[in-house]
């Protein structure tokens, strides 16, 4: 057990209590610490003796520090000053304060998201030890696949062969279903077929039912608390449900619920209404769900024995692969596992057929820095302000130190002066945050909540004290610069008005300046890289044409028997002879989505008969002619090529980027050549080939496709309809639907929603990046101006003899404007190499980019400049105008 | 005046200790009036009082030798002194003497 009680507690105790009250209170708050443990357990016993230690304060019991009362009318003394001066420069403590409340602010929301984002799956027990397996598949060397789906034997493989593992479970997810339950039917938005190890990895709270045993058996089903309320009766509590017998789509058996369980929390990556025992998988798919070494769409996550070294671990998982599937043997492609950590899994946008709900992990990390930075640029604006205001301090602190001050006595003064402001500040921004609370919720498309900063931990610890402790730690070394910088002066200089600021200080600050702007530069070119970037994509033409088409759920109801394509073709020509529609089709995957994947594809061309990987598409033939896709040899897909009995269809259309995948050197030569499906030893004709389009969003490649002409009751029916008319094709199709597919659900959506779902964290982070990039730059300006500000005020007199002696505005303004143009101008200097460097980073993650533009950099750098220019053009032409007469008789 | 009078917790706090004789610290009091009359306290306020009652010299305290159940530390001990005695006394008088001052009137119903 690690040292109780833990040395913080103690160090606090006595750092705050009399020496000789420290034995008796450690004593007896151990001894009854040790009852407690006993009594309550571990927990919650080191929580009371937290408690209890902060009980002991009491005003008798502190510790007196200082040896005069002197110290407080001293402290109420800076503090009288410290208003007085914040009250006396409106417009510098207006800049800092307006500076810092933004700042805070910003940083507050932000974190507020990042904690969102980074604490997923937090909420499980072995969060630390659960991991999820994931696999890399090869072939002839090259890598074809990284995804989260694994073989159903790896699971129960690994935990055989590895005694590290303590436990596993294995999942399946499940497609749209329903639930008839009291002549009532459910619709089922995806369930996941968990096996019984479930609950023992993931902490899903168990509302009514036995953890231990609701997903043992075959044909069990836990309810979220939610779905569950649904299914009841009126006077029907939630524990009446256990044991109900329900049907889940046309199963020819009934499952029993076995559990309710608590939703699941919004930070979870696995989220599903309804979960079902992975033996009732095994019953409904056969055997291969639970020991084949090719079907490959199960997941797996794995719990690690406390202690072990996982970096050993990763070590030996890599011969596992070689190990069962003898390099390509098996399952057509070489075989890798890895484990992910289960914290990564909702950051990691890269793995291929993800259930989970991800994000991009590197974008919360960015967003994070920025708010972070636009919170330096405030500090920034504080410590020049501060420190060139120094030399208006400097006779109070002359005559505090003449009067006997100690240098650290001013110290503290000053010290105390950045304390306030920032307390200030915080607490202002404490209410904005509270106020923009709901708006930045929605802004954000997230279930934020203020309780995540109270909920969350960060490195272990409470986020509080965290962020307390952050802020104390800034506070100081942002008060410390000006501080020690004040209290320097010496009081027979000061009196003698010998006095200047040393050049340490200038550098400081032509130094902070110079970063504050570099910064904000490299905000404005990303994000108007980022900006051009999305326009880019969104106006590339994708080798398809998919406006105006309404997308149908498919008839799933509706049994796949021998009638189904005639039912469906009459279907089509009934829609198809409304005045607002203009064709219909059917398809197993939409624009945007992944395709279905195989590995084992053969092609004549291929006297080797190596394996092929390449996506497919089950279309039907007013595919091409719908989505607007050219047929640059053969033939479309016609009726002649359907089958009610899939194994019958012996026909296919290929890509053109699918040519040299499969060895034919022009579109001719695929013409007539066979396709093989290895693993399902069917041969197929191809009779088209058909120019590339882009499937997915243009972050990914165009890659191989082969067509194939199946119909099946899950796919999805596009209906194209004439622009505009959205109400009435909404309405039509629905009628038509209705009739031809009674008992199904009708539900719809729109293509290109769809699509652009891809693009959407992109644009969120554009968003959210255009937004802290306009406060930054209204931060830097700020400080820009307060800074021009003092530097003339200091010079109004010299201003005015210039003047006198016959000065222009345009002399006036290269003898004071120069100095700050430098720092802009070498800001600039530096910024736009770095500018270049983040953006051609950003943009290799796209296939299909616009490559850095150079003129956006320059662009932004010279709008900065302008910007600059003006404001001390304005600062300038004012003071410069005053009569030169009043400018003489200033102070 | 202070020092005279003694409150209901004090007095209470005074009697158990002087119940416990040699074993009167913070934790040994706390259990004592937690058993005996049943009412829970917090072992700030058992510290809070104790000191109230040194202050008013009705309390002595020592320390005993090191013990492993507190890691290592003493108990300090307290102890009722003469004063302390003659204030319990004090008390315990002054409400006889009311007690037998009650006619009997008053506590029929």
């Amino acid at each position: 057990m690690k040292e109780f009680p833990p040395k913080w507690i103690v160090t606090l105790l006595r750092f705050f209590f009399k020496p000789e009250l420290w034995e008796s209170i450690e004593g007896d708050l151990y001894e009854l610490y040790s009852y407690e443990v006993g009594k309550l357990g571990t927990r919650r016993a080191k929580w009371r003796y937290l408690v209890n230690s902060l009980a002991f304060f009491r005003y008798h019991r502190l510790r007196q520090y200082s040896k005069t009362r002197n110290q407080m009318d001293l402290f109420k003394n800076y503090l009288k000053v410290s208003i007085r001066d914040i009250r006396r420069h409106r417009v510098f403590s207006g800049i800092n304060l307006f500076g810092l409340v933004t700042g805070f602010t910003v940083l507050l929301l932000i974190t507020q998201y990042t904690l969102f984002e980074t604490g997923f799956d937090q909420f499980n027990d072995k969060y630390d030890r659960i991991y999820r397996v994931i696999n890399d598949r090869y072939q002839n060397g090259e890598q074809v696949q990284h995804g989260a789906i694994t073989y159903p034997t790896i699971g129960p493989t690994l935990a055989k062969d590895y005694p590290e593992i303590e436990t596993y479970t294995r999942l399946f997810i499940g497609g749209r279903n329903y639930l008839h339950s009291n002549n009532e039917q459910f619709l089922i938005q995806g369930n996941l077929y968990a096996d019984e190890h479930f609950f023992e990895v993931f902490d899903y709270e168990i509302l009514e039912g036995s953890r231990e045993d609701a997903l043992k058996e075959s044909a069990s089903i836990v309810l979220s608390e939610n779905y569950a309320s649904r299914l009841l009766q009126s006077d029907e509590q939630l524990h009446d449900l256990i044991g109900r017998e329900v049907i889940v789509n046309d199963w020819d058996f009934s499952c029993k619920i076995t559990a309710i369980m608590k939703d699941m929390p919004t930070q979870s990556h696995l989220q599903t209404d309804v979960l079902i025992s992975y033996k009732t998988f095994i019953r409904l798919a056969g055997d291969g769900a639970d020991n084949s070494w090719q079907w490959s769409d199960y997941y797996h996550y794995i719990v690690l024995s406390e202690g072990t070294d996982i970096v050993g671990f990763s070590q030996k998982l890599e011969q596992f692969g070689d190990k069962y599937f003898e390099n390509g043997e098996v399952s057509g492609a070489e075989e890798k596992f890895s484990l992910q950590p289960l914290g990564e899994v909702h950051l990691d946008p890269a793995m291929e057929y993800e259930y989970a709900t991800v994000t991009d992990g590197q974008y919360v990390w960015l967003i994070l820095l920025v708010a972070i930075v636009i919170m330096l640029i405030a500090w920034i604006n504080y410590i020049n302000l501060t420190t060139s205001r120094a030399l208006e301090r400097a006779k109070e602190v002359g005559v505090r130190k003449a009067l006997g001050a100690f240098r650290k006595q001013i110290f503290g003064q000053f010290l105390t002066e950045s304390v306030i402001l920032n307390v200030m500040a915080l607490l202002m921004s404490f209410v904005l945050v509270v106020v923009l609370q709901p708006v930045f919720s929605d802004l954000s498309g997230l279930p934020l909540s203020l309780s995540l900063f109270v909920t969350s931990s960060v490195f272990g610890l409470p986020f509080p004290i965290i962020f307390g402790l952050g802020f104390m730690a800034i506070m100081v070394i942002i008060g410390i610069y000006p501080a020690r910088l004040i209290s320097r002066f010496k009081p027979q200089d000061v009196v003698k008005g010998k006095y200047s600021l040393v050049g340490d200080l200038v550098n400081m600050r032509k130094f902070l300046v110079i970063s504050q702007f570099t910064a904000a530069l490299i905000l404005i070119s990303c994000s108007v890289a980022v900006y051009r970037q999305i326009e880019f994509m969104r106006s590339q033409d994708l080798g398809m044409d998919m406006t105006d088409n309404l997308v149908l759920y498919g008839p799933d109801l509706t049994d796949f028997d021998s009638v189904y394509i005639s039912r469906f073709e009459s279907f089509r020509s009934e829609l198809m002879s409304k005045p607002m529609v203009q064709s219909v089709t059917s398809a197993g995957r939409l624009f945007g989505d992944k395709m279905p994947r195989s590995f084992m594809f053969r092609s004549s061309a291929d006297p080797e008969q190596n394996d092929i990987t390449s996506n497919w598409l089950p279309v039907d033939h007013g595919f091409t002619k719908q989505f607007a896709i050219d047929v640059l040899a053969g033939r479309s897909f016609d009726r002649s090529d359907y089958h009610t009995n899939g194994s019958r269809v012996n026909t296919a259309m290929i890509n053109e980027a699918g040519l040299s995948q499969f060895g034919f050197d022009t579109k001719e030569e695929a013409i007539g050549a066979k396709v093989l499906m290895a693993d399902r030893n069917r041969e197929y004709r191809i009779v088209g080939v058909v120019s590339n389009f882009h499937q997915r969003s243009l972050k990914e490649n165009i890659e191989p496709i082969i067509f194939f002409p199946f119909y099946d009751n899950s796919h999805y029916i596009s209906v194209k309809y004439t622009s505009g008319m959205e109400e009435q094709v909404i309405k039509a199709s629905n009628e038509i639907f209705t009739k031809f597919y009674p008992g199904n659900y009708f539900d719809y959506f729109f293509m290109e929603d769809h699509f652009d779902a891809n693009y959407q964290s992109d644009e969120q982070v554009g968003m959210i990046s255009a937004g802290l990039t306009v406060i930054a730059i209204i931060l830097a300006i700020l400080g820009l101006y307060g800074l021009v500000l003092i530097t003339l005020l200091k010079k109004t007199k010299e201003v005015g003899i210039r003047k006198v002696l016959g000065a222009n505005l345009a002399e006036l303004l290269a003898q004071f404007g120069s100095q700050f143009m430098l720092l802009i101008g070498a800001a600039a200097l530096l910024g736009v190499p770095i500018s270049y460097w983040i953006i051609s980073a950003f943009l290799r993650d796209y296939s299909y980019s616009t490559g850095v533009e150079w003129w956006v950099i320059l662009a932004a750098a010279f709008g900065m400049i302008m910007m600059c220019v003006l404001t001390v053009l304005l600062q300038t032409n004012r003071i410069t105008r005053n009569n030169p007469v009043e400018s003489l008789r200033y102070e | 005046m202070k020092g005279t009078n003694i409150g209901e917790l004090e007095e209470l706090v005074l009697l158990v200790v002087a119940n416990l004789f040699d074993n009167a610290y913070g934790i040994g009091v706390k259990q004592e009036i937690e058993e005996k009359c049943n009412r829970s306290i917090t072992i700030s306020t058992v510290h809070n009082v104790l000191q109230r009652l040194q202050e008013k010299d009705y309390l002595e305290s020592r320390y005993s030798d090191p013990t492993p159940e507190r890691g290592g530390k003493r108990k300090l001990l307290f102890r009722v002194t003469p004063s302390g005695q003659s204030a319990l006394e004090n008390s315990r008088s002054m409400r006889e003497s009311l007690w037998k001052t009650i006619p009997k009137v008053a506590f029929e119903r």
